[in-house]
């Protein structure tokens, strides 16, 4: 599950760069329904919401993790490869802040929600 | 190549401190242009410094230019002074009986250093000295740039 | 940043690289002091070595593939196996090897300069690093990214 598919998910039609992940589960949006809502049990409606957040948080958590042990064989002189850590360091920063930005976007998704009139 | 982060500086100081040396050895060739007399008999014959590839695996010195190309991790750690050998070609004579040193036949044995050739060579590692330079601050340039990745 | 009954702890690798740091300014005051005796009559110069240390620092988890050699006593040496983390520690040797120099200083300031070029990189690198991490922080902390 990689951001783009994750995003399109939540908001349809949403055009979000791809950071690169290594496995795509579909390049196109799905504009379906809102999964995880409708109650159905039927396999093929696709992973629920809860698991579309859960796996796009372990991939940010992945690449910081990444990020983090390169620098210390950076330091310790395990690796002499100044580009890889400097790029992955770079990739996981990336990572956080478009996480961050779908965390406000969801945060300002729910308070939209909740503030219509039934 | 040498182990370590920007390890080509190392490699780079093999080169600095070995032209310094053919340095120190081309000044010590001028300073004696005229020198007859030595310890060990006879003019003063001109040296030079011979230099060879210093390779890391075996921490020997390579004088075959062809050695370990075969093997592709065999790593380049810089150069290395293996030598400072005497210049065996002839001394040059100059007819002059009144000199104290000259021989039954009245020529002088002088040293074989042309203060020229010495100058030239002088450049040449005065050159080189300054190529490492500029290959280390090279280096620590591609090191600043790719963190300029970070900064902005 | 994890924070446990108020304390605030940043990581291991913000520490690892404050200890990066820390032995590469102590590397370059030793560097410094080799140049300035680079005439001194039977100087012998020093040198600094961190990284070892530094890698020590971090506990491994051992190779499932090896055997370790049992350790009994507390004077077994530890071969293989899982390495716990050991406090950090900069060591300073002196180089005692003979140089065929008049003056009896066994200094290369050729060598040296470069060691000090090699070593004031690293330094910037590391502090390059160090100061990213802290900006990631704080940004998370305000929330402002």
């Amino acid at each position: 599950m990689d951001y783009a598919s994750a995003i399109s998910k939540v908001i349809p039609g949403t055009f979000v760069p791809d950071l690169g992940a290594a496995t795509k589960t579909s390049d196109a949006p799905n504009v379906g329904p809102i999964p995880g809502g409708t109650g159905s049990t039927d396999a093929a409606a696709g992973p629920s919401f809860k698991d579309t957040v859960k796996d796009l948080l372990s991939g940010v958590n992945d690449k910081l993790n990444t990020s983090d042990q390169l620098q210390r064989d950076l330091a310790s002189g395990k690796t002499n490869d100044l580009g890889k850590v400097v790029t992955s360091v770079e990739e996981a920063n990336l990572a956080l802040n478009y996480a961050m930005a779908m965390r406000q976007k969801l945060l300002d998704a729910y308070s939209e929600i909740s503030r219509m009139q039934v | 190549m040498a182990d370590g982060l920007y390890s080509s500086i190392e490699v780079s100081a093999t080169g600095l401190s070995a032209q310094r040396l053919a340095m120190d050895v081309i000044a010590n060739n001028i300073a004696n242009v005229n020198t007859t007399r030595t310890a060990e008999g006879g003019p003063f014959k001109r040296q030079l410094v011979v230099f060879a590839q210093k390779n890391e695996t075996t921490g020997s010195t390579s004088l075959n230019p062809m050695d370990d190309s075969s093997d592709p991790g065999a790593s380049r750690a810089g150069v290395d002074v293996v030598g400072i050998v005497k210049d065996q070609s002839p001394d040059k004579l100059i007819y002059d009986p009144s000199h104290p040193d000259a021989d039954a036949n009245g020529y002088v044995h002088m040293p074989n250093i042309e203060v020229v050739k010495e100058m030239v060579d002088m450049m040449a590692a005065s050159r080189a000295y300054e190529a490492n330079v500029t290959a280390i601050q090279e280096t620590r340039l591609m090191g600043t740039s790719t963190l300029g990745l970070l900064r902005a | 940043m994890v924070v446990v009954m108020g304390e605030i702890s940043f990581g291991s690798t913000v520490g690892m690289l404050k200890n990066a740091m820390d032995g590469a300014s102590e590397t370059h005051s030793v560097i410094a002091n080799n140049v300035a005796n680079v005439n001194t009559p039977n100087f012998r110069r020093s040198d600094v070595s961190f990284k070892e240390a530094l890698a020590a620092t971090e506990a491994t988890a051992g190779d499932p593939n090896e055997l370790a050699l049992a350790t009994t006593n507390d004077r077994h040496i530890p071969i293989g196996g899982a390495q716990d983390a050991q406090p950090f520690e900069i060591t300073t040797t002196v180089d005692d090897s003979q140089q065929m120099r008049v003056d009896g200083s066994n200094v290369d300031v050729d060598q040296e300069m470069a060691k000090l070029s090699l070593n004031s990189a690293y330094g910037q690198t590391m502090g390059q690093l160090l100061q990213n991490s802290y900006t990631r922080i704080r940004e998370a902390i305000q929330e402002r990214f």
